[in-house]
């Protein structure tokens, strides 16, 4: 995430573009870096180590 | 009618019910005593987001009318209650404390509030939430955040924050909240109250506005255990309208109140909070002392050890934020304005998860959940923090953003366990400290005769705090 660290605005709108978020003034911009940060951390903090192709999601599809 | 304001205020749901059937105390009263209360208290403590006092007398007046004629209805007859404004309540506003749904009418009732009001409760108003019961305590919503009522500088722990600070004010003896993450525990703890979530599946979540699918619990904080095992009778029960609604074989949830707990065993998750994340050590001690308790009482008590809490934590963080973006997407990019900073950046934290994350969060979430219900082979009930640190001021941003992670709330929303906040006494600074009590699935009654035990056991239910 070190290039990601810093603040770039323009590198900013271009995500938020990318998610269709075109409307955001520079202090959400700086919100949604911030929280593509957290996001990162959150993704690294899975154990996905800990699963084998047969793990299955908690929940599936199931006919009624 | 003997009792003054004072002890109105205070009145349990189980004695108000028995003074009301045996018609030694009017609703009409009750009701107008809690409305007082709140007309002189609240306007320094936020609680209600929309108070409703013509509803309350009302529906006071019906139950009145009924009661005398002999047909008293249950428990919560004649009862004040409230509802976290994500709760819809036919024909007036859910807003989710959030200017994006400021003109949003409830064209019909949730299933929490049919059951209320087929019940005879006496309905105050909608109660202050952050911000679709995630984003708080904020300053930037349409209407202010709730306030502690031990410290109104305080912090009410959130999302239920309105709930837990009328339940701890006397406003009401009932409340009404939700629970993705922990958000009727944490206020519950923070304003030294109790509060249950049941097993996911067991309190239907229809016309109550949803923060995650998979996660969203609906339940109650009450003053005391039995008041919200008597809140579960009335509120359990299957609905097909709810895709995650569980067929279950109906159950008094108050059946082994009373009973000892000589023999039971508790495991206590104590690397939780001694361990994973340290608890601030006035908790700590709280939390230890309680065990203690539990030990003398006649419990058999054992360390147990399962994942780390922050494997939980981020299975809970993965899924809930995926499936709130889900949610908010098209307001996110419609009008991002509407929302509060908090909420915004939270919800933000979705956007960029992937399908794979929030996929390979439900795989883990498969194993956790499996690997913790096992435990209870061993175990009858689980002990463990709820909060990790008393309630921080309201007003301080870096606090509030500490303490934020600081919990062992949400592993049992990710393996969907009954779970219920107990008070366990009081910070050096006076504000309220309390720990958790979890079962497995489907073992309410169980996790309410320890939690009642514990409650017997010790005063801390019976302290109110001085609203000045």
């Amino acid at each position: 995430m070190a290039d990601t660290d810093v603040f770039d605005e323009a590198r900013t709108r271009q995500l938020a573009e990318s998610l269709g978020l075109t409307r955001l003034t520079p202090d959400h911009l700086k919100q949604l870096h911030k929280a593509a940060a957290v996001s990162a951390a959150r993704r690294g903090a899975l154990d996905n180590a800990a699963l084998t192709p047969a793990d299955e999601p908690a929940h599936v599809f199931r006919l009624p | 009618m003997a009792a003054d304001h004072e002890e109105l205020a205070y009145l349990g749901i189980a004695e108000a019910a028995l003074l009301i059937r045996g018609r030694k105390l009017s609703p009409v009263e009750y009701a107008q005593a809690l409305i007082s209360r709140v007309e002189r208290h609240d306007g320094r403590i936020n609680a209600f987001l929309r108070f409703t006092p013509e509803i309350a007398l009302a529906d006071a007046r019906r139950a009145e009318a009924e009661i005398m004629a002999g047909h008293w209805r249950g428990a919560m007859h004649g009862v004040p209650y409230g509802l976290k404004d994500i709760v819809d309540y036919a024909g007036l506003p859910t807003t989710a404390h959030s200017a994006v749904l400021k003109d949003n009418i409830a064209p019909s009732d949730a299933a929490v509030t049919q059951k209320l009001r087929a019940a005879g409760g006496v309905f105050m108003g909608k109660l202050a939430t952050h911000e679709f019961a995630t984003g708080g305590p904020s300053f930037d919503l349409p209407w202010p955040p709730a306030r502690n009522p031990w410290n109104r500088d305080h912090f009410t722990g959130g999302s239920s924050s309105g709930s837990g600070a009328a339940t701890a004010a006397g406003f009401l003896p009932m409340a009404i909240g939700s629970d993705t993450g922990g958000s009727i525990r944490n206020p519950a703890t923070l304003c030294g109250v109790t509060g249950m979530k049941a097993s996911y599946g067991l309190v239907s979540r229809r016309g109550v506005f949803p923060l995650a699918y998979t996660l969203d619990h609906v339940g109650a904080l009450t003053r005391t255990v039995s008041d919200s095992a008597i809140v579960l009778n009335l509120l359990a029960g299957h609905d097909a309208a709810d895709p995650g609604s569980m067929p279950r074989p109906a159950c008094d949830y108050t059946g082994q109140i009373g009973r000892d707990i000589r023999g039971l065993r508790i495991g206590v998750i104590r690397h939780f909070y001694a361990e994973d994340i340290v608890a601030d050590p006035e908790m700590l001690a709280a939390i230890d002392a309680a065990v203690e308790v539990l030990r003398g009482l006649g419990a058999q008590v054992r360390e147990l050890r399962i994942a780390p809490l922050q494997q939980y934590m981020a299975v809970n963080r993965a899924i809930l934020t995926a499936e709130a973006y889900a949610i908010h997407q098209q307001w996110l990019r419609e009008r991002p304005q509407d929302y509060g900073a908090i909420t915004r950046e939270r919800f933000f934290a979705g956007a960029t998860l992937t399908a794979a994350d929030y996929i390979n969060a439900t795989r883990l979430r498969a194993k956790l959940t499996s690997q913790f219900h096992q435990q209870f082979e061993d175990i009858d009930v689980a002990l463990t923090a709820s909060a990790h640190d008393p309630a921080c001021r309201i007003d301080d941003a870096a606090a509030n953003d500490y303490t934020y992670g600081r919990q062992a709330r949400s592993p049992f929303n990710v393996t969907g366990s009954p779970a219920m906040s107990v008070p366990a006494g009081f910070s050096s600074k006076g504000l309220p400290l309390g720990f958790q009590i979890v079962a497995a699935p489907h073992q309410e009654a169980l996790l309410f005769r320890v939690g009642a035990a514990y409650e017997a056991a010790t005063p801390w239910t019976r302290r109110h705090p001085v609203l000045g």
